[in-house]
């Protein structure tokens, strides 16, 4: 019997868009009889001895059924209690107009058909236990001397029931923020001020015929219904759970199983219908729409191409010896791999002056770049997989006589994965031999270059067997730090399914062979950009710059 | 057609001369793309942090592009600048960055760089503000005329982007 | 949903987290109340869109830390990821004549990628430039604040502002989404969230 209790009376929050005062709740209480239940009654009957004066209370009380009582309530639906009843029927009580309402809504219970409830009964918005409750109910035992500051405001603003525009509403610009908040202002901005209607299903859990005693008045259930759709209630409808458990207080420990259920009439199969189809109806149109606006044509290269997009960005260089570095780099494009015509897969960054950060010397480029490039297989050789672009650097430093010195080397296969990458390349710089020659590059500027850039990897026109660096010397240098965001496109990804059957497409479809790169063209443009970059540290940055006073720049030329 | 979401945040920056810097920023994308929804510049508030030398912004970025190819990928570009007590503004730097094209979260870190004077030009400029400014700021986001620069490395803006891609795989494409 | 699952107009996106704690050395006995901001094909249809804390004080041995383990639920759908929701924590506490004032306001978007997610978000306030305000300002009580708490997850007209940043809350989410996969978007799987360029960070100092 009193198993499959419900222990979780936690707050359950329901949203809805139809209007509060549609909720209806049924509640049932029903006493469990304790083994206690016989000396109760020889108490109880000791108790109305006593009390011979409250005949009329007894001629209110429903008779039969005391022990259990049903009721389906309204939202802010007000029954009234026995002490209520009580209170209220003497007009010299009454104080507030409210009070002078309930004293004449009692009254023609009284003259009517008399109320409808026993021992449940509410107390609505309105009611002083609503705001009185959240003062003073406790939220830690023992209770501490009284209510937050937090408190206490919330209970002020909450229950002002203003009506505020919920709307999100636009500040404007100029009073985007109030430099001198009034003290009303804070109270309201503080605190969550939506407003809320609060009702409270209560239970008269007293012994029988002793009905009205304030002590024994407990909260069944309380509702908040707040502007915004929410609706919470505390404890949860029982739905399929068992029944929560009620137990008094005091001397005559009771025992009540409280069941709540939600009453509210439920949506017709015709109207959900007409919603749920106006709402598909919403979504597609709202969908098509987007779909509109974005269009449906998308660029696609040809069949059994692939098509490779970086866009790159050189960030910084670090650990340099010498200040105002500056960075050329080119792509080389191994065989089978096509640029379109005027693809600049050079470039030449910004003289920067470093910072220090940390240990280091940090020059920051942030250049931007971007290659789109397409690879094409020949032959379907089964042995070899497609060589991919190459992206070769040097960084270079320039005095204050303008004078350059060759600060590293270094090179970065683009990576065949799609995605981004964050990479830091190692440099190294060709030496000389003895003091001499760094001498040479600190007074004079200048130092040993190579001739081809590309020798940093395999060289170019490399045709033997083993590469040997064997009799060169170089020295360490710094770090270049590059971002890269690669991006493929090929027809074969679409019929693809799934990622790693298209990645084996990648590889079957395009797999081709590696051979030597067309580095010449690359090499030529990279020369023709350096040509203009000399060209254009002769006629000054004036133009491009505009400074408070011009002042006319040493121009001596490279030594 | 191909849809690129970008929602995040222009967190702060750092590293700068003085920490009570704002900045401005903008998205350039190349002709095939479309902005659905979303403001492509704004401007962010002026920090002065209280401790430590990050300044933050919190600055909300929503993005809605449509794309019909994949060239001129979205760039971001920013202007850090300082507000002095007399309310004058000075450039503290330009930086830029990719939008990724990754699909996911991404906490990215943008270097900027300012353009320097010449010795003279850095001497008024440490007493009466001012200093070099581009003339046109899409040099910001292109490495065309870059090699014609002398600029000086400046502090780090760090930037929080998440990016939703939609119908790309669609297309063959992988990003 | 409303729909047939096959074939999908909404995303559903579920949050499951809690305001976790706080850093703000210099003050103590804060509270903190927090609200969504989300566009306008955003709708919540479960949980709460606002709430406010208890009062807490710092513990008397641990660190600057202050814990609120307030608990975050909301679900929202959308047809579109335009608009993503964002959270507003703003933070009050007493100052030092027990008036009670704003001591921060921060916001951040709801982690787009499922998962578990912590976010640090950095709180500011907004200051006044003369002098003398921020003097009567202290005196009085009467700090400036934004007249809604929401203008920080918006864009636009926030160059007119000047604000003075000043400690942390750290925010933790479990964040599910449905059938966004189903209506095309890719939000890169868990892994590539903390890929190459999540994970390098080079410049820390």
């Amino acid at each position: 019997m009193a198993d499959g209790w419900t222990s979780d009376t936690g707050e359950a929050v329901y949203r809805s868009r139809d209007a509060v005062k549609n909720l209806k709740i049924k509640v049932r209480i029903q006493r469990v009889t304790s083994a206690a239940a016989i000396s109760q009654h020889l108490q109880q009957q000791v108790l109305s001895h006593q009390d011979r004066g409250g005949i009329e209370l007894s001629t209110l009380a429903p008779t039969g059924g005391d022990d259990e009582e049903e009721l389906v309530l309204g939202w802010q639906e007000k029954l009234f209690s026995q002490y209520e009843v009580d209170l209220f029927q003497t007009e010299a009580a009454c104080q507030t107009p409210l009070d002078r309402q309930y004293h004449a809504e009692i009254a023609a219970l009284l003259r009517g058909k008399g109320r409808r409830n026993g021992r449940i009964f509410t107390y609505t918005d309105s009611d002083r236990f609503t705001s009185w409750e959240e003062h003073s109910e406790s939220l830690v035992t023992p209770g501490t001397s009284g209510p937050t500051f937090l408190a206490e405001r919330m209970a002020n603003v909450r229950h002002r029931k203003q009506e505020r525009c919920t709307g999100d509403s636009i500040v404007p610009k100029s009073k985007l923020v109030n430099w001198e908040p009034s003290q009303e202002f804070m109270k309201n901005s503080h605190i969550i001020n939506t407003p809320v209607q609060t009702m409270h299903i209560m239970g008269d859990l007293g012994p029988p015929g002793k009905l009205g005693l304030k002590e024994s008045e407990h909260v069944l259930c309380t509702i908040r219904a707040y502007k915004n759709g929410v609706v919470t209630i505390k404890p949860d409808f029982n739905n399929s759970k068992g029944p929560y458990r009620l137990e008094t207080a005091g001397g005559t420990r009771e025992l009540w199983r409280l069941t709540l259920v939600n009453a509210s009439k439920a949506i017709g199969a015709e109207e959900r219908e007409r919603e749920q189809r106006m709402y598909r109806d919403l979504y597609v149109r709202h969908r098509d729409y987007l779909n509109s606006l974005a269009g449906q044509d998308f660029e696609m290269p040809p069949t059994g191409i692939l098509r490779l997009i970086v866009n790159g960005e050189i960030v910084s260089a670090e650990g340099f010896e010498y200040d105002n570095l500056y960075i050329h780099f080119f792509l080389e494009l191994p065989n089978n791999w096509f640029s379109l015509p005027f693809e600049p897969l050079s470039g030449v960054t910004q003289t920067c002056r470093t910072r220090t950060l940390g240990k280091d010397n940090v020059a920051f480029f942030c250049y931007p770049f971007s290659f789109e490039s397409f690879f094409q297989s020949e032959d379907e050789s089964e042995e070899s997989l497609p060589r991919w672009p190459v992206l070769y650097f040097k960084v270079l430093s320039l005095d204050y006589w303008q004078r350059y010195r060759t600060e590293g080397y270094g090179y970065l296969v683009i990576p065949s994965a799609h995605g981004c990458h964050r990479m830091t390349c190692q440099t190294w710089r060709p030496v000389q031999n003895g003091t001499v020659a760094e001498l040479r590059r600190f007074f004079i500027g200048g130092s040993p270059e190579l001739e081809d850039s590309s020798y940093a990897r395999v060289p170019s026109t490399f045709k033997g067997e083993r590469l040997s660096r064997l009799g060169f010397r170089t020295e360490t240098s710094g770090s270049v730090t590059l971002t890269l965001h690669c991006i493929q496109q090929a027809r074969a990804f679409v019929d693809a399914n799934s990622l790693k059957k298209r990645r084996q497409t990648v590889l079957d479809q395009l797999g081709g062979h590696s051979q030597q790169g067309s580095v010449y063209n690359v090499l030529e443009a990279f020369q023709r950009a350096r040509r203009r970059m000399q060209e254009a540290r002769e006629t000054l940055p004036r133009d491009l710059i505009s400074t408070i006073s011009p002042v006319p720049r040493s121009s001596e030329s490279t030594a | 057609m191909a849809e690129l979401h970008i929602i995040g945040q222009i967190l702060g920056a750092r590293g700068f001369p003085q920490n009570s810097v704002f900045c401005k920023w903008g998205i350039h994308a190349g002709g095939a793309w479309r902005l659905l929804s979303g403001s492509r510049e704004g401007q962010t508030q002026i920090d002065a942090p209280q401790a430590g030398e990050m300044a933050y912004w919190s600055h909300p970025i929503d993005l809605h592009y449509t794309t019909k190819g994949l060239q001129g990928w979205p760039k971001l570009h920013l202007q850090v600048l300082h507000q002095d007590s007399f309310g004058r503004c000075q450039l503290y730097g330009y930086g830029y960055c990719h939008i990724p094209s990754s699909a996911g979260h991404h906490r990215l870190q943008c270097v900027t760089w300012c353009p320097e004077g010449s010795w003279q030009e850095q001497l008024t400029q440490s007493f009466v503000g001012g200093g070099p400014q581009l003339r046109s700021p899409d040099l910001i986001y292109s490495g065309a005329d870059r090699y014609r620069l002398q600029t000086v490395a400046m502090g780090m803006v760090e930037l929080e982007l998440t990016v939703i891609l939609r119908h790309f795989d669609r297309h063959g494409v992988e990003c | 949903m409303l729909m047939a699952t096959s074939n999908p107009s909404v995303f559903l996106l579920m949050v499951n987290g809690q305001i976790e704690t706080a850093n703000f050395p210099e003050y103590d006995d804060l509270y903190c109340k927090y609200c969504f901001v989300y566009g306008h094909d955003w709708a919540p249809t479960s949980g709460l869109e606002e709430g406010i804390s208890q009062i807490a004080s710092k513990g008397r041995e641990s660190s600057h830390d202050l814990v609120w383990n307030f608990p975050l639920e909301i679900t929202f759908k959308s047809t579109n990821p335009f608009g993503w929701p964002q959270i507003v924590v703003s933070v009050y506490g007493p100052d030092t004549f027990g008036n009670d004032v704003v001591r921060g306001y921060g916001a951040v978007h709801i982690p787009l990628t499922p998962g578990r997610h912590t976010r640090t978000i950095p709180m500011f306030v907004p200051e006044s430039t003369s002098r003398l305000q921020k003097l009567t300002s202290w005196l009085m009580g009467r700090r400036p604040e934004f007249t809604d708490p929401k203008v920080v997850a918006q864009g636009e007209g926030r160059e007119v502002t000047r604000v003075h940043s000043q400690g942390f809350v750290t925010l933790q989410f479990n964040i599910v989404t449905k059938d966004m996969k189903k209506l095309g978007y890719d939000t890169g799987s868990a892994e590539s969230a903390a890929g190459p360029s999540g994970e390098r960070q080079p410049y820390v100092t």
